[in-house]
C-alpha cells in the first residue's frame, strides 16, 4: 500500500443474506420481548407487594 | 389510564406487525445490498429512538435537579435510562449483523459505531450507579447527573458520520437520502418502536414507584423500636 489509501468501488449486488436480516429482526424481536416480560413480572410483583403490605 | 397506556402498547405491536411485513415482504430489494437491505427498516427506527428516548432522559435529568421532591420524575429518569439501553442494546447488534455483509466485518473501532457502544455502556453504567446509591433524594441526583454527563455522547453519535470522511457507516438517513417506496414501513417500525418505547418506560416507571414506596415503608422502623432506643439510649 505504501502508505496510500486505495478506494475499491463496490460495482455488482450482495448475493443472499436471508440469514442476515433474519437474524437482525429476531434477536431484536428476542431482546424485545424478554424485556417486555421482565417489565410485566416485575409490576406484578410491585403491585402485589403493595396490596399485600 | 391502565387501558389507555396498554392501547398505546397494542398500537405499536399492530404497527411493528404491519411495518415489518411491509420492510420484509412488500418492499423490492435494493440496487447493490439487495435484500440485506431489509435490515434497515428495523436498525433506522432503533436508531432514531434510541437517540430520543436519550434525549428524553436528559430532559428529565434535568427536570429532576430542578424538583425539590423528584419522586415521579426520578422513576420516570430511571425507566427512560433503562429502555434507552435496551434499544442501544438492539442497535448495536442489528448495526454489527448489517456490517458483515455489506463491510466484510461484524465490528470495527469508526467512530459512529465506537460512540454508539460508548451511549450503551455511558447509559448502562448511570443504572449501575443508581444502584449504589442510597436513599431516594441521592439516588435521583445521582442518576440526574450520571445521565447529564452520558448524554454528551449523544450528539457525538448523531454527528458522528458528519464530521469525518473516515467512516464505514452511511451518511443519515432522511427522506431525501432513500427511495421513496421505503418511507412508509421505515416510519410504521419507527412510530411502532417510539409507541412501545413509551409503554415500556410508563411500565417501568410504576414498577419503580411501587417498589420505592414499598422500600419506604419497609425501611422506617417501628415508633415502638425507636421509643425503647431511645430509653436504652
Amino acid at each position: 500500500m505504501n502508505g496510500t489509501e486505495e478506494t475499491v468501488e463496490f460495482t455488482g449486488q450482495i448475493v443472499g443474506g436471508g440469514g442476515y436480516v433474519a437474524a437482525a429482526w429476531s434477536i431484536s424481536l428476542v431482546i424485545l420481548l424478554a424485556y417486555v416480560i421482565v417489565t410485566t413480572v416485575r409490576l406484578r410483583a410491585a403491585r402485589a407487594g403493595k396490596e399485600s403490605s | 389510564m391502565r387501558d389507555r397506556e396498554n392501547l398505546l402498547g397494542a398500537l405499536g405491536l399492530l404497527l411493528l406487525c404491519l411495518g415489518s411485513a411491509w420492510g420484509l415482504f412488500y418492499t423490492p430489494p435494493e440496487t447493490k445490498m439487495a435484500s440485506v437491505m431489509r435490515i434497515f427498516f428495523i436498525h433506522v427506527p432503533t436508531a432514531w429512538n434510541a437517540l430520543l428516548i436519550a434525549t428524553f432522559a436528559f430532559a428529565l435529568a434535568v427536570g429532576v435537579l430542578f424538583k425539590k421532591s423528584p419522586g415521579k420524575w426520578d422513576a420516570a429518569l430511571a425507566a427512560t435510562v433503562e429502555v434507552a439501553c435496551v434499544y442501544t442494546v438492539m442497535l448495536l447488534i442489528q448495526g454489527s449483523i448489517w456490517g458483515k455483509p455489506t463491510w466484510g466485518t461484524y465490528w470495527d473501532w469508526d467512530p459512529r459505531l465506537t460512540s454508539a457502544a460508548v451511549m450503551g455502556v455511558a447509559f448502562a453504567g448511570v443504572l449501575s450507579l443508581r444502584s449504589f446509591a442510597e436513599g431516594p433524594r441521592r439516588k435521583a441526583l445521582w442518576t440526574a447527573v450520571a445521565t447529564i454527563i452520558a448524554y454528551v455522547d449523544v450528539p457525538i453519535v448523531y454527528f458522528s458520520v458528519q464530521m469525518t470522511d473516515r467512516t464505514l457507516h452511511q451518511n443519515l438517513s432522511s427522506p431525501t437520502s432513500v427511495s421513496s417506496i421505503y418511507h412508509w414501513p421505515l416510519r410504521a417500525n419507527a412510530f411502532a418502536l417510539l409507541f412501545i418505547g413509551i409503554w415500556l418506560i410508563i411500565r417501568r416507571a410504576r414498577t419503580i414507584l411501587l417498589e420505592a414506596e414499598d422500600d419506604a415503608g419497609g425501611s422506617s422502623p417501628a415508633p415502638e423500636a425507636t421509643l425503647v432506643a431511645g430509653v436504652e439510649g
